[in-house]
């Protein structure tokens, strides 16, 4: 009872941020409204027993994207263009497609059941990660390096 | 607790995010939009994992995490330097390829 | 429904611990820093208290002793003076915003205790009182015990740069963005230094949970184990805080007061209190996980008796003291840091070493 509970109350969190996302203009609260978004769906995550995945979502992508994205945005701080969404007839038209065709479509898709125990503890994910999947796991440590190296080659002044 | 309610949470938040890329003025939110759309993949990625009892949907969803935040990282840079070359993050800004 | 009491009372147990701590460190700092530098801080309010009825005079002695040391003015004056300080929030800036920052800069530390193992595990036996049975409670001492606990308190490390961020931004001037942005890329650089120290520990262990942890070192400390380990993670979990050489962000002398410039009242308290709980909070990680926990060399506690719990929390208790006021004599003696000579430190010599202690380690456990 307890957890269908918990999870209606964080699923309620992650429609609201969702929403937020798309509809405030101003575009610092609209990352912190992401970063809330992230922090539901990890707490969701814990409750679909993904324990590890909960934690590395807060740490990665909540406590280290999201905080570059807001250091972007406070730093550009010149915003003269309306952030306002633009007319309302393409923000109905755009929303009416979009929502009818992934309503309609998806659920068809779906299997409907109950959520068995997977486990997802640490150590049952680290084993599967070094035995099975040890070659994906060391060309994402070379993705993220290109990443790097490419990030800050883009970012540089032309000057140097 | 059924996958139905999860995999529509999902779709919900897919959709907050196409929309957000397609009607946002500013850049960075446009960013915002798709570490939302990859958000919602990888909650329905998890959900159905822990509907099959099968591990490999959350090791699939940690490497989509590697991937979001290494093309986070560099869309940043990319947008700092159409910043440094139109002195604004408007979309509408960067339009030098308009005919 | 036995076992949500049985929840609420180890918060409210928890949070008293929590905040108790806050409060030896918040007098500690006072009177410590006014020691070492040679002067003798607060000792005037209630110093000299004369009670005029029984229970004023018999409780007076004690009254001086306290005022004496400072500890009345610390904990009662200040409090005080800081709930009745008008709340001033700067023109321009939404309100929501400026509020939060205090809140997600502490609210993390907070949250963090849920992880943390207090004392060994025991039971209370079945017994009967006013006739009604209660049974044998297993009780562990861990509010949360998770499996990745670990983990848990790296993650809610990155939350706290949050509030340091919102909190410089929303001071509207340039001197309190330069500081938040300052202290916001001191923490995630050095997380980073930090993970990899934690990841060497939960490799010598074996597990992400932190009673596991404690438990296997009951034949020998961590320390001896990994010393490397615990100088990195000791010299991250110091930076993390904000406190002791790297306290760059708040740098008294050059940025007015650095990212809380423009916080006053309880919200200024609220990031003090805070930083404080987060002082606790890594005296107790350093202590649960190089030192031992609750385990003496040479001693067997007795398991699980109600007994052994006291004498655990009463042993783990001292090193987190002995750690936090550590901490803060170390943030008196030590002048600070320059912020490249931060970031070099960072960046250039903790982030190899420590890897290096990694791969080291792991040859170790290999053989």
């Amino acid at each position: 009872m307890m957890n269908e509970l918990i999870f209606y109350l964080l699923a309620g969190l992650v429609l609201g941020s969702s929403l937020a996302v798309l509809l405030i203009p101003n575009p610092m609260y609209a990352t912190l409204s992401l970063v809330g978004n992230l922090l539901a769906v990890a707490g969701i995550y814990a409750l679909l027993n993904a324990h590890f995945l909960a934690v590395v979502q807060v740490t990665v992508y909540a406590g280290a994207v999201m905080v570059l994205v807001l250091f972007v945005i406070m730093l550009i701080n010149n915003r003269d263009f309306e952030a306002r969404i633009p007319s309302k007839i393409y923000f109905f038209l755009a929303s009416a497609l979009v929502f009818l065709f992934l309503y309609i479509l998806i659920p068809r898709l779906s299997s409907s059941g109950e959520a068995s125990n997977v486990e997802g503890s640490v150590r049952s994910f680290g084993l599967l990660l070094f035995q099975d999947y040890v070659i994906n796991f060391q060309i994402a440590g070379i993705l993220l390096l290109a990443a790097m190296v490419g990030a800050i080659m883009i970012g540089r002044r032309s000057g140097d | 607790m059924e996958i139905d309610i999860v995999t529509k949470l999902s779709c919900f938040m897919f959709c907050a995010g196409v929309l957000t890329v397609l009607l946002r003025r500013d850049t960075i939110l446009m960013l915002v939009g798709i570490e939302l759309m990859l958000n919602a993949v990888n909650l329905s990625l998890v959900g159905f994992s822990s509907l099959h009892g099968e591990l490999s949907g959350q090791i699939f969803v940690f490497f989509i995490m590697v991937v979001a935040a290494a093309e986070s990282g560099v869309g940043l840079a990319i947008i700092i330097s159409l910043f440094r070359a139109f002195r604004s993050v408007d979309r509408e800004a960067a339009s030098e390829l308009k005919w | 429904m036995d076992h949500y009491i049985i929840l609420i009372i180890q918060v409210v147990f928890v949070l008293n611990l929590i905040l108790g701590l806050a409060s030896l460190c918040t007098w500690f700092e006072r009177k410590a820093s006014a020691l070492i530098q040679d002067r003798v801080g607060a000792n005037r309010a209630g110093a000299f208290y004369r009670g005029d009825n029984f229970l004023s005079k018999s409780a007076s002695p004690f009254i001086r002793v306290l005022g004496k040391l400072g500890v009345i003015n610390t904990l009662i004056c200040d409090s005080v003076k800081g709930i009745m300080k008008e709340d001033f929030i700067p023109k321009g800036v939404n309100p929501i915003l400026h509020a939060s920052g205090p809140f997600l800069a502490a609210l993390p530390v907070f949250v963090s205790f849920a992880v943390i193992p207090f004392a060994p595990d025991f039971t209370i036996p079945a017994f009967t009182f006013f006739s009604y049975d209660f049974g044998p409670y297993d009780i562990k001492m861990q509010l949360a015990p998770l499996d990745a606990g670990a983990l848990f308190i790296l993650a809610m490390g990155s939350i706290a740069v949050y509030g340091v961020a919102i909190a410089g931004f929303t001071g509207n001037n340039k001197f309190s963005f330069l500081g938040g942005l300052r202290a916001a890329a001191q923490m995630i650089s050095y997380e980073l230094a930090m993970g990899i120290a934690l990841a060497t520990a939960i490799l010598v262990y074996g597990t992400t949970d932190i009673y596991a942890m404690v438990e296997a070192q009951k034949t020998v400390w961590g320390i001896i184990m990994m010393p490397i380990g615990f100088v990195i993670l000791f010299i991250t979990g110091l930076a993390e805080t904000k406190r002791g050489p790297f306290d760059m962000p708040e740098s008294e002398s050059e940025l007015v007061a650095g990212y809380f410039t423009e916080y006053s009242g309880m919200k200024f308290l609220l990031f003090w209190l805070g930083e404080f709980a987060e002082i606790a909070l890594f005296s107790a990680v350093i202590s649960l996980l190089f030192f031992g926990g609750w385990n003496i060399p040479f001693v067997t506690l007795p398991e699980g008796t109600i007994f052994g719990a006291l004498l655990g929390h009463t042993i783990l208790m001292t090193k987190i003291v002995f750690f936090c006021l550590l901490q803060i004599v170390i943030r008196w003696t030590i002048p600070r840091f320059r912020y490249d000579q931060l970031m070099n430190l960072g960046w250039k010599y903790l982030l190899p070493l420590s890897l290096v202690n990694l791969m080291g380690t792991a040859v170790v456990v290999l053989l």
